[in-house]
């Protein structure tokens, strides 16, 4: 049986231990990286929804303009 | 004017995003719930395989972890985006368990991860163990106040319409927390965490086992999803019931969607074992009956009745009247704020208020309603009913599933004979994915089934899109796809490369001078 040696370093301290550190928090940069650009392209370029409420008020209260069939949820 | 192409697009950017998410969340709530157990096991009787087991499993829970975090920002992103009606209507309440959720138990949950990797030379066994327990609450905990936002747009509790401000509002914020609701689901939702956790540690010791390699070390990490599988697997089921009493009480179309009930049948109503239904007809063909069942899980009594689909119809219909009243009454008070009568009007009707926007969802100018518009509306309250019936079923057989294969698990490790049958070993394999698709499955019919509402009775979930475009939701939603398939390919490939490694390849056991 072995047992537990409290002077040993982990194993996440050694070589493949701190690669795998590496490799998590490179990813979780890259992630953050990637996030922060699709919000540059595909959202910050178009305007923000207007939700005062008036727009919403509006928005519930519209009178469209023509009826159509809804497809099925 | 409704833009049907903004709706469905946004609605298919959600469900995706929620899906995708949703793959790496149950396996976090699960697997920390076992590596606590593991390490619980090394500080009580100081074996340091235990100590190695928390560690090797602990390494694809970091992989997981490092994926999914983040994965469901998009979709917070999404309510400011595709839903910005949806968030200003409902944020007062909505927005508060989010931001609990992201300031108290994310904010746990990161510290603690950080203290289970870099601790174990920082801390005692006692603190670290703690810390993993630790963890393993922070863990829950987001899914908590997640389902507490979730729960609340199935039964919209404690909050009332502002016809200044034409929003929701917050009433009472312990109603909205001890929504019955929201504890239904978390415990449900977190079991079923606990299963794929389960499930991922012994389906990965199976392949060891198969391949001769680690053996003591897959063995007893086999003993431990047995056991813990085994309490999930059954929890998930008696705690699935409890959820669907609470959906006969607050969601009864969506009861009996599930249930392809089309007509109110005498108490207690039969549940459907099989069948096809047909959403044209409104009939469910080749329909194998199981008396009583339905009633007894949905009313919990002989004598409670489960209406069907036809007669809440006709409820809706009724409810889609008293909502007209309210929204000509809510017309009449923008023009006069001080309308006594018609303020009396709306007080009365604001509570079907929702029912009178089904008809706005399908672009039919309340007030001009035909009463082939309103039969239209109230037939749209009818959600999907074939998915709906073949999702549940499918979840519930692997939920049955689960408790077999987790039961001869738990008994072949009492016997000590896990590494003797290899057709055992091949199943239990195999059995991999199945706990994600009946999760999945899960999400689909509590979400899907919500539809036509994004709060239900509150809020058609058409009337929710921004004014934005399809080529704005469009380009989103192909930035989301790619990135999210690259995800899925790294966390494939770095899930894969760590678990072939195992503990023998990655030098954690049997122990060496250099790696300890």
């Amino acid at each position: 049986m072995t047992t537990d040696n409290p002077s040993t370093r982990s194993w996440f301290r050694h070589r493949d231990g701190r690669k795998f550190i590496l490799e998590c928090a490179v990813i979780i940069v890259a992630k953050l990286v990637v996030l922060i650009a699709i919000w540059y392209v595909c959202f910050r370029p178009f305007p923000r929804a207007d939700t005062s409420p008036a727009a919403v008020e509006k928005h519930l209260l519209a009178s469209p303009s023509q009826s159509v069939n809804p497809a099925h949820d | 004017m409704i833009d049907h192409g903004v709706v469905d697009l946004s609605r298919l950017q959600f469900a995706l995003t929620a899906l995708y998410h949703f793959l790496f969340v149950p396996l976090t709530l699960g697997l920390v719930f076992l590596l606590a157990i593991m390490e619980s096991v090394y500080v009580m009787t100081g074996r340091e395989i235990w100590k190695r087991m928390t560690q090797f499993w602990g390494i694809l829970f970091g992989i997981n972890f490092a994926m999914g975090v983040a994965t469901g920002v998009t979709m917070e992103f999404q309510f400011g985006t595709n839903w910005a009606y949806y968030a200003h209507y409902v944020g007062d309440i909505f927005g508060t368990p989010l931001a609990i959720e992201g300031l108290m138990a994310f904010f746990l949950e990161a510290t603690f991860i950080g203290l289970f990797f870099f601790g174990w030379d920082k801390l005692t066994r006692l603190q670290h163990v703690i810390v993993t327990w630790l963890l393993a609450f922070a863990s829950s905990m987001s899914a908590l106040w997640i389902l507490i936002a979730n729960a609340w747009m199935q039964n919209p509790v404690g909050a009332e319409f502002n016809l200044e401000t034409m929003r929701m509002e917050l009433t009472s914020l312990s109603a909205v927390f001890l929504n019955p609701v929201a504890q239904s689901k978390f415990v449900h939702t977190v079991s079923a965490g606990y299963v794929l956790g389960s499930m991922f540690v012994l389906s990965i010791s199976a392949w060891y086992l198969l391949r001769g390699r680690n053996i003591e070390f897959a063995k007893r990490s086999m003993t431990v999803a047995a056991s813990f599988g085994l309490l999930s697997a059954l929890s998930v089921v008696v705690l699935g019931d409890e959820s669907g009493y609470t959906v006969s009480e607050n969601q009864k179309m969506k009861l009996a969607a599930i249930e392809a009930m089309w007509e109110t049948e005498p108490a207690p109503a039969a549940f459907t074992l099989f069948g096809i239904p047909d959403l044209a007809t409104r009939r469910t063909d080749f329909a194998v009956h199981i008396p009583w069942v339905m009633g007894l899980i949905g009313t919990r009594s002989l004598d409670g009745v489960l209406p069907g689909i036809n007669d809440l119809v006709k409820e809706a219909e009724g409810k889609i009247r008293s909502g007209l009243e309210g929204y000509a009454a809510m017309q009449k008070l923008r023009v006069d704020r001080n309308d006594a009568q018609a303020r009396a009007q709306f007080d009365a009707h604001k509570k079907d208020l929702g029912y009178a926007l089904l008809l706005t969802r399908m672009n039919i100018d309340p007030p001009a309603a035909t009463e082939g518009d309103i039969q239209k509306a109230a037939d749209s309250t009818i959600p999907n009913v074939p998915v709906l019936f073949w999702a549940f079923r499918i979840m519930v057989a692997c939920g049955l599933y689960f408790i077999a294969l987790f039961a001869f698990s738990f008994w072949l490790a009492s016997k000590r004979r896990l590494d003797q049958h290899r057709w055992y070993l091949r199943l239990a394999l195999y059995s991999l994915p199945l706990p994600w698709l009946a999760c999945e499955l899960g999400w689909i019919v509590a979400e899907y089934g919500r539809q036509p509402w994004a709060i239900e009775g509150v809020l058609p979930t058409a009337l929710g899109v921004s004014s934005v475009s399809t080529v704005q939701v469009a380009t989103s939603l192909i930035g989301f796809v790619l990135f999210y398939t690259a995800l899925a390919v790294v966390d494939a490939f770095l899930m894969t490369r760590y678990a072939r490694k195992g503990p023998d390849g990655l030098g954690m056991w049997p122990p060496t001078d250099s790696h300890n």
